[in-house]
């Protein structure tokens, strides 16, 4: 029998308490979930890890103010999303991309066969490519436009979680998604089957 | 005897169905081999220790190693940094350990324990060239002291873009969690190295020289705490060489020693208190061992002629560290 | 919007991209390595300053509200506790090594136990990357 995962609430609470234990399961869920949203903002393994270290210190630091009017998850994702943008800000060069290990269930997703099958026989060119140009045709958009784009077409977030993340309108929200999606249609042309 | 001699013997054995040529003189290579290494294990692993650190985080296990007869100990900084209680286990027990000091730029703790102890000597890893074989020994995870045989690759002084405080081995030997401040010894049985970190998964590993340890020992002797020496000047590679070398100082802090030892920004470093340099990265193991307070020479290259600059590291801007004075 | 669903498809994709299995169980140990590294290098200002505006944060003008209260309190409490803290670590004049087994050993009764009720998480170290860093153009 599965016992059930202890909400983030009663987590919050111990480390509130002073239980640096229950803190340490946050970072464990947490990690996990913020992983994917900082480095596809920064395209950089090593980028991400120092900003997700630097994210928990900070929620660590300033958790003892956290009163739970808003849920956990978007209080976390809220710091996450700032603390990388101001990153971006500060990171003025352009970034030469650093491709993760990409997990072999890609090549038996639907969206990566039907994406790359050009007949080309080598799987992996197609995948170093595709990987490339989408990074490529992200670094390109804006920081905010990024941050949508990672949140909701990568993360699967819905529009109104991501509203109350970066503290607008879930309106606001579609229109840059749907702005960014222009955008990003132009640079990935050669790869769109329709 | 271990796999590894087993295959050698058995290779041994074939050998006449087989025209290879290996006859009586390769049998007694890989015998000597064999027990030359077995024989290093055999004489250090009892000075080799496991190290339990406690906090109210839990409990960090790393390995080190005695290298005196009086009780002292290498081990990594990350397994006893902010611990509330170290204990060392070796000869079947668990002893408590003082934590001497902590040196976070190369990673170092030195432990004391209160009682006598087997040593390994200390090598000179300055003679250490590529494709040196090495053995470790060390504690993985939960297991009983283990020995690991692999080869020094190269010496490294950055890892994915950011550089080490001093140079690096980079050596092929798989190494697994809780051999963090093992020994790292040469065939001759003396010790030229600690495991400093893991590359990737493990499958190789960065190995801080023996040497670069030795300067943490060092100052605590002398004066009681750690005395990185600092000069303040910047460095940059020059379009040419001049006298062999590239490493162009670019800037001097004013009031620095080395505005105040007599550099000027343009001199072309030639060598830093006998250590030659060649281009600017070469600089970074050279101010890695100055020490504040010691008169260094700084031979330079200005205006066509060679000379000889006295410049006097002070206190190098670094993180507070715990220490405390090895007894006289 | 057909050729939005594409993009979409395309960009969940990246989700496959994930670091190496063992990075998180690592993250958590570098974490709390951090952690501890806080508590000795950061000024005990700093971090009490950090608790008190965190505390403060609902209020409409916080870092004021939180400038009075921590000056009133700093003095009382703080200086206190730094102080006490600065004479544990600095060594006196005729420190050596019998002194210093003396002074620790004997505030340690406690015997060492590996019991589920006194250890509630065991690290092995090796770390990922080496401790320290240095700018490879200045000495």
């Amino acid at each position: 029998m599965e016992t059930p995962e202890t909400p983030d609430s009663e987590l919050v609470s111990r480390t509130q308490a002073g239980d640096a234990r229950a803190f340490d399961e946050l970072v464990v869920r947490f990690s996990t979930r913020l992983y994917g949203l900082v480095y596809n903002m920064t395209a950089s393994h090593e980028d991400t890890n120092d900003l997700l270290q630097e994210i928990f210190a900070k929620a660590y630091r300033s958790i003892k103010g956290f009163q739970g009017k808003s849920a956990f998850y978007t209080w976390m994702h809220t710091i996450a999303v700032n603390m990388t943008i101001n990153f971006l800000k500060k990171r003025n060069r352009r970034k030469t991309m650093s491709l993760d290990d990409v997990d072999s269930g890609i090549l038996n997703d639907p969206d990566f066969i039907n994406a790359t099958s050009h007949g080309d026989p080598s799987q992996d060119a197609n995948l170093v490519e595709l990987q490339k140009k989408l990074n490529e045709s992200l670094l390109k958009l804006s920081h905010q436009h990024r941050a949508v784009v990672t949140m909701f077409d990568i993360q699967g977030m819905p529009h109104a979680e991501i509203a109350k993340i970066l503290k607008i309108s879930e309106g606001t929200v579609r229109s840059r998604l749907f702005y960014a999606h222009r955008q990003l249609q132009n640079h990935l042309q050669e790869f769109m089957k329709h | 005897m271990n796999w590894f001699c087993h295959s050698l013997w058995a290779l041994a054995l074939l050998a006449p169905l087989f025209p290879l040529p290996l006859g009586a003189a390769d049998q007694s290579t890989a015998q000597s081999l064999c027990s030359e290494l077995g024989r290093i294990f055999d004489q250090h692993r009892r000075s080799v220790v496991r190290v339990y650190a406690t906090d109210e985080l839990g409990v960090r296990v790393g390995s080190g190693f005695f290298i005196d007869p009086s009780g002292l100990i290498y081990t990594h900084a990350g397994t006893v940094m902010s611990a509330d209680d170290v204990k060392v286990s070796f000869a079947g027990r668990m002893t408590p350990a003082q934590v001497v000091t902590i040196d976070e730029r190369n990673g170092v703790a030195i432990l004391k324990v209160d009682c006598a102890s087997p040593f390994i000597p200390i090598g000179d890893s300055d003679q250490i060239t590529n494709a040196t074989p090495v053995i470790l020994i060390g504690f993985p995870e939960d297991y009983e002291v283990s020995s690991h045989l692999g080869m020094i690759a190269a010496r490294e002084r950055q890892h994915l873009g950011k550089y080490f405080a001093t140079s690096h081995f980079r050596a092929n030997m798989a190494v697994q969690r809780g051999e963090g401040g093992a020994p790292v010894l040469n065939l001759a049985g003396e010790v030229i190295g600690i495991l400093m970190a893991r590359i990737g998964d493990g499958t190789a590993c960065h190995i801080l020289p023996i040497r670069a340890a030795e300067k943490t020992r060092l100052d605590i002797s002398r004066f009681g705490e750690l005395r990185p020496g600092w000069v303040g000047g910047e460095v940059e590679d020059a379009a040419a060489a001049h006298a062999g070398s590239t490493a162009q100082i670019l800037t001097l802090g004013p009031g620095t020693p080395a505005a105040q030892g007599g550099l000027k920004a343009g001199d072309v470093i030639i060598s830093i208190d006998g250590i030659p340099v060649t281009r600017s990265e070469d600089v970074l193991d050279a101010a890695y061992f100055l020490t504040a307070g010691d008169l260094v020479e700084v031979i330079i290259q200005r205006d066509g002629e060679t000379r000889s600059i006295s410049v006097k590291p002070t206190t190098r801007p670094v993180l507070p560290v715990e220490t405390m004075a090895l007894g006289n | 919007m057909e050729h939005n669903e594409s993009i979409s498809k395309l960009l969940r994709l990246k989700r496959y991209e994930q670091p190496r299995p063992d990075y998180f169980e690592d993250f958590l140990a570098e974490f709390q390595l951090r952690q501890r590294a806080e508590v000795i290098h950061r000024p005990f200002w700093n971090i009490a300053w950090d608790r008190f505006s965190s505390f403060f944060a609902p209020l409409p003008s916080p870092r004021l509200f939180a400038a009075a209260t921590f000056a009133a309190t700093v003095i009382a409490t703080g200086l206190t506790l730094n102080w006490s803290r600065q004479e544990a670590v600095t060594p006196p004049a005729t420190w050596n090594l019998s002194t210093a087994a003396q002074m620790k050993l004997g505030s340690d009764q406690r015997a060492f136990t590996t019991s589920k009720k006194r250890v509630s998480s065991v690290h092995y170290v090796l770390p990922p990357r080496p401790t320290g860093y240095a700018s490879a153009h200045s000495f």
